[in-house]
């Protein structure tokens, strides 16, 4: 089910542990200054990121195949909005109480698939920008 | 795009599909040397337990991958999924595509030239793997030029589903090949990603 802005906030204030998909070492992305922000107030992130073995000093998975259920609340997505139906198999063995995908990340059929399983979702929207809205 | 672009394109791809050629029969050469490890170490009634050598070799393979500037995270994972196969050929301890002509020639070596030659099979590996990156990094930068999206899921079966069967052809554990690709895929979507330019809409 798609949630508002508001909804997905109050998910994320209460659940910390945060998957980052596509969480970049580079500066000057936006994924590393959302996983900056994140970790500043005292989320635990956990990169997905098959090329870095660490990220902002916190220990990468390869891929989101690596995780356990109860390893994560909810799951970032900073990858190109094409690529998102090849996470949904996990994202659905996951079953995270939310899923954020970043601005113009948006692919219609993931979005179903996760209204099919009832998990929440977001998109187009960046934590960080409504966070600090909020 | 144009002609040339397109041959470009053909090219990189051909050069791809060589090193994924050099890749599955390294990998059905290090199939076999480990089956005829078996085989001796049974033969000369030895423990099946993988030896400590094998943490020094990885050691020295990891070194060179940095060298080779491969990605380390995927290359540990390479390097974990072909040592656990391995360690299940062990478990199994029927040797996967025994061919009892080719032990002939193994039996003239000891099991110490046996672990040489595997070290030498993998540093080949991490050799074609980086060689392979190199032009993944190529057609990554060449399609952010041309903004070509990239490989679609369904393209992307159908060349794992090719890999699976020269997998089968060559006498590999297929779910290994299945695994090491989609690791593959998983880092080459990653370096595209990598390469394009931020849209500063984007930023937070």
């Amino acid at each position: 089910m798609s949630l508002n802005v508001a909804e997905a906030l109050e998910i994320i204030r209460h659940n910390k542990k945060v998957a980052i998909v596509g969480l970049s070492p580079k500066t000057d992305r936006p994924s590393f200054g959302v996983g900056q922000f994140l970790l500043d107030k005292g989320f635990k992130v956990i990169p997905v990121n098959p090329m870095h073995e660490e990220i902002l000093e916190q220990t990468s998975v390869f891929s989101l195949a690596d995780l356990d259920p109860d390893t994560v609340d909810w799951v970032d997505f900073f990858v190109a909005p094409e690529r998102l139906p090849d996470f949904a198999n996990d994202i659905i063995r996951l079953s995270p109480k939310l899923v954020w995908c970043q601005i113009g990340i948006v692919n219609p059929a993931f979005n179903e698939r996760l209204a099919n399983a009832q998990i929440p979702f977001i998109a187009d929207v960046c934590p960080k920008i409504e966070w600090k809205k909020s | 795009m144009n002609l040339a672009n397109d041959l470009l394109m053909i090219d990189m791809r051909q050069s791809i599909d060589h090193f994924d050629t050099a890749f599955l029969n390294l990998l059905a050469e290090r199939t076999r040397i480990v089956n005829n490890i078996i085989v001796l170490k049974l033969e000369e009634g030895i423990d099946l337990q993988q030896s400590d050598a094998r943490k020094e070799d990885m050691k020295v393979l990891i070194e060179m991958s940095v060298e080779l500037k491969l990605e380390q995270h995927f290359f540990k994972k390479i390097l974990d999924l072909v040592f656990q196969n391995a360690i299940m050929q062990h478990e199994q301890k029927i040797p996967e595509n025994s061919l009892q002509g080719s032990i002939i020639d193994d039996k003239l070596q000891s099991l110490a030239d046996l672990r040489k030659r595997l070290l030498n099979l993998d540093k080949a590996l991490c050799i074609v793997l980086a060689e392979r990156f190199c032009i993944v990094k190529k057609i990554g930068q060449y399609k952010e030029i041309l903004n070509i999206p990239p490989l679609d899921p369904v393209r992307w079966q159908q060349v794992l589903q090719h890999k699976a069967e020269t997998a089968q052809m060559l006498g590999i554990n297929v779910s290994l090949v299945k695994e090491i690709y989609n690791a593959i895929h998983e880092v080459a979507l990653a370096i595209e990603e990598d390469i394009k330019t931020p849209q500063s809409n984007n930023f937070p």
